[in-house]
């Protein structure tokens, strides 16, 4: 799964900035052929990542719990939340980019009261 | 230096139009992404609601909980209001985008059809196989038919979208200024990846007087739709319209055309209102052009007329030879703003807007009528209307549009008789577009001055927020026809919602797929929103959702069951057992 998205790729999307991140979770189609307001493209994909992270949390935060001693860095942390993603099905969003917004909300404050049965 | 952008934000809403569906998303900006576990139980009164949804889905009918918006958003959440409302204004008076829906159904019909479904529930230009029969001859005629649309809306789609002006794009240079650097470039738009067609249209490459930074764009409909109503909402605000000092992230699509048309026309005009109202009746004008009735051989007049990048630009830079608008002291700002697009059309031999929207009033009424024609009684009167209709010059009728108004009431009268036709109650809405245009010329350039007006004719058909569904403000006090205007169709506010939810619903079909629209775009549906889950999820339902599915006996009913029935694309197990479903309660 690590290699399947390379760090170069994570690397890539950690330099953008949360707006530009939100905006590629919105579907290519609405993007390109919708009109929105200043900044109305940003809130749908502020939308869409609250909507799926609810499919996603358990997944990302069973991968993390399981790992979070080991994995350093930013980099290595989108690579692992977004393998964890591509095992969610029919996510339907850019996996690297929600794995870089998930990064940048914070694992800890996401993954607070998950439990995790490999630390048992 | 860095320059924060010039577009306004923090706004507790923000806003998207659907130009496929017409539904407005809005979307509150102080959510928490990180999802919390809801609570929740249902109320009586949800319980009482969801009855009357089983009751209804047995008779094959959708109901809606719909409230009133003005209950959901508080006075600072309007100006996104106004601003979709503007789009909306767009969408349903511009001629190309009036071409665009009818092209897109039919595009929609055929993939039904390919997808061994019935398409005769949508409304669209190319007549039903229905009427056909079983005339192998004539389904041929039904698909071939469809290329030369389905190439004129590849076209349409790609003249509107947003796509950066790429050095590739530039086939001539036309340098106006250098300080700052201002190029109107002739370009080629490539219709898409699969396609080696590429359109002519303008563009501008804006550099700066501060900084390296430069700012390149086409005038796509989408620079051009919101620049307009970017402007429109400041005007409303009693806000200066801004002198930018860079364009950065999002600031070429809001004001990227506005800076342009500033540059090329500031030093011309005495007044910033004139200068902007200038704009405005310039956006306008480059919208409304008689964009059904041109064929490749007309040469440059089929650019000027279809694609809206090279018309915008012509106008544009053409403009710099005519004496700049100017608002009357006192006296009709509309009337100021059609005076001027008059003057400009007789200037550039272009046909006057009011002409091409009665010949778009011809062409409506013609696809509206296709999916009535059943539905009419037959009788001589009935039959030389018919034929005047369809075989009046296209040249004539638009001139003498108060001809249609015997056609108009033919509908009006078949319409208790008709089963669904999706798309209609939006043509229908168009069409009333176009009368309005017709009756009240130049409005539509000026939402900030009409805006009363223009909210009471042509209201959002729905809003959607967070899963609920919204009637606009006018739909709520139910006002009709404050503007006395003899509508050509008469609006049903549910009919229409019902066409949007349609619309959205049945969108995959366009790429082959069955699955509904609402999963396809990632929004949330009310089913889903209220606890009843999705059907189509490949999860399934939560063991809550499913209880509350089985206590109203609701099965895997939802906004996609229904349309997807009726048009027989369902699998076939779901269409059995809803016909069975809708056969028992009509006994």
């Amino acid at each position: 799964m690590m290699d399947e998205i390379s760090r170069q790729e994570a690397e890539a999307y950690l330099g953008m900035d949360e707006s530009a991140l939100f905006s590629l979770l919105v579907p290519e189609t609405v993007r390109s052929q919708d009109v929105f307001s200043a900044e109305g493209l940003i809130a749908r994909g502020r939308q869409i990542f609250t909507s799926k992270l609810k499919d996603a949390q358990q997944s990302v935060c069973t991968a993390y719990l399981s790992r979070k001693d080991t994995v350093k860095g930013a980099s290595e942390l989108t690579i692992l939340v977004a393998g964890a993603l591509l095992s969610v099905s029919h996510l339907g969003v850019p996996i690297v980019p929600m794995a870089v917004l998930i990064v940048r909300i914070g694992l800890e404050e996401l993954c607070r009261g998950t439990s995790n049965a490999t630390q048992q | 230096m860095q320059h924060s952008s010039n577009v306004s934000h923090s706004k507790e809403v923000e806003g998207q139009l659907s130009i496929a569906t017409l539904i407005c998303n809005l979307f509150r900006t102080d959510l928490n992404p990180v999802p919390r576990a809801q609570g929740g139980h249902a109320s009586t009164a949800e319980d009482i609601f969801l009855h009357s949804l089983a009751y209804y889905a047995n008779r094959s009918n959708e109901v809606y909980a719909l409230k009133p918006i003005t209950k959901a958003l508080t006075s600072k959440a309007r100006n996104t209001l106004f601003h979709e409302r503007i789009h909306y204004w767009q969408v349903m008076s511009c001629p190309l985008q009036q071409f665009r829906f009818v092209a897109a159904l039919d595009r929609l019909r055929l993939a039904i059809s390919r997808l061994g479904g019935k398409p005769d529930h949508l409304c669209g230009q190319i007549v039903p196989r229905a009427i056909y029969g079983s005339n192998s001859d004539a389904k041929i005629k039904f698909e071939t038919a469809l290329a030369p649309v389905y190439d004129s809306l590849k076209q349409a789609d790609a003249l509107f979208k947003a796509m950066p002006l790429t050095p590739q794009m530039i086939r001539l240079p036309n340098v106006i200024s250098t300080e700052p650097y201002t190029d109107m470039p002739l370009i080629s738009i490539p219709v898409d990846d699969s396609d080696t067609t590429e359109l002519p249209g303008y563009g501008a490459i804006l550099g700066f007087s501060e900084g390296d930074d430069v700012a390149a764009f086409p005038f796509n409909g989408r620079y051009l739709f919101e620049s307009a109503a970017y402007a429109s909402e400041l005007l409303f605000d009693g806000k200066p319209l801004p002198r930018p000092a860079a364009l950065r992230g999002n600031d070429e699509i809001y004001l990227g055309v506005w800076e342009f048309w500033r540059r090329l026309h500031a030093s011309r005009y005495k007044s910033q209102e004139d200068l902007a109202i200038g704009f405005l009746a310039a956006v306008d004008l480059a919208l409304t052009s008689d964009a059904i009735d041109v064929n490749p051989t007309d040469g440059e007049y089929e650019y000027e007329m279809f694609s809206l990048p090279y018309r915008f630009g012509k106008l544009a830079y053409g403009l710099q030879g005519l004496p700049p608008f100017e608002l009357p002291h006192q006296g009709d700002p509309a009337k100021a703003v059609n005076d001027f697009q008059e003057r400009i059309c007789r200037y550039v031999g272009w046909p006057a807007p009011t002409f091409a929207v009665q010949k778009m009033m011809v062409f409506l009424t013609r696809v509206i009528f296709q999916s009535c024609a059943r539905y009419i009684p037959a009788s001589k009167d009935n039959e030389e209307r018919i034929i005047q209709l369809f075989t009046t010059s296209d040249f004539e009728l638009p001139r003498n549009v108060d001809k249609l108004k015997d056609v108009w009431d033919l509908i009006d009268d078949a319409r208790p008789r008709l089963p669904v036709f999706i798309g209609m109650h939006i043509l229908g809405a168009m069409l009333n577009a176009c009368k309005y245009r017709v009756e009240f010329p130049g409005r539509f350039a000026l939402p900030h001055i009409y805006n009363e007006s223009l909210a009471e004719e042509f209201p959002l058909p729905i809003l959607q927020m967070d899963g609920e569904y919204y009637l606009d403000e006018i739909w709520g006090t139910m006002v009709s026809n404050p503007a006395q205007i003899n509508w050509p169709y008469r609006i049903d506010p549910i009919g229409l919602l019902d066409d949007c939810i349609a619309l959205l619903s049945i969108r995959p079909v366009q790429m082959g797929s069955g699955k509904c629209g609402f999963l396809e775009e990632i929004i949330d549906c009310w089913y889903i929103k209220n606890g009843l889950g999705c059907p189509q999820k490949s999860t399934g339902y939560t063991d809550k959702e499913q209880a509350r599915r089985d206590k109203f006996k609701l099965e895997d009913w939802c906004h996609w069951t229904p349309r997807a029935v009726m048009l027989g694309y369902a699998a076939p197990e779901i269409q059995r057992r809803w016909r069975k479903r809708w056969a028992s309660a009509a006994k």
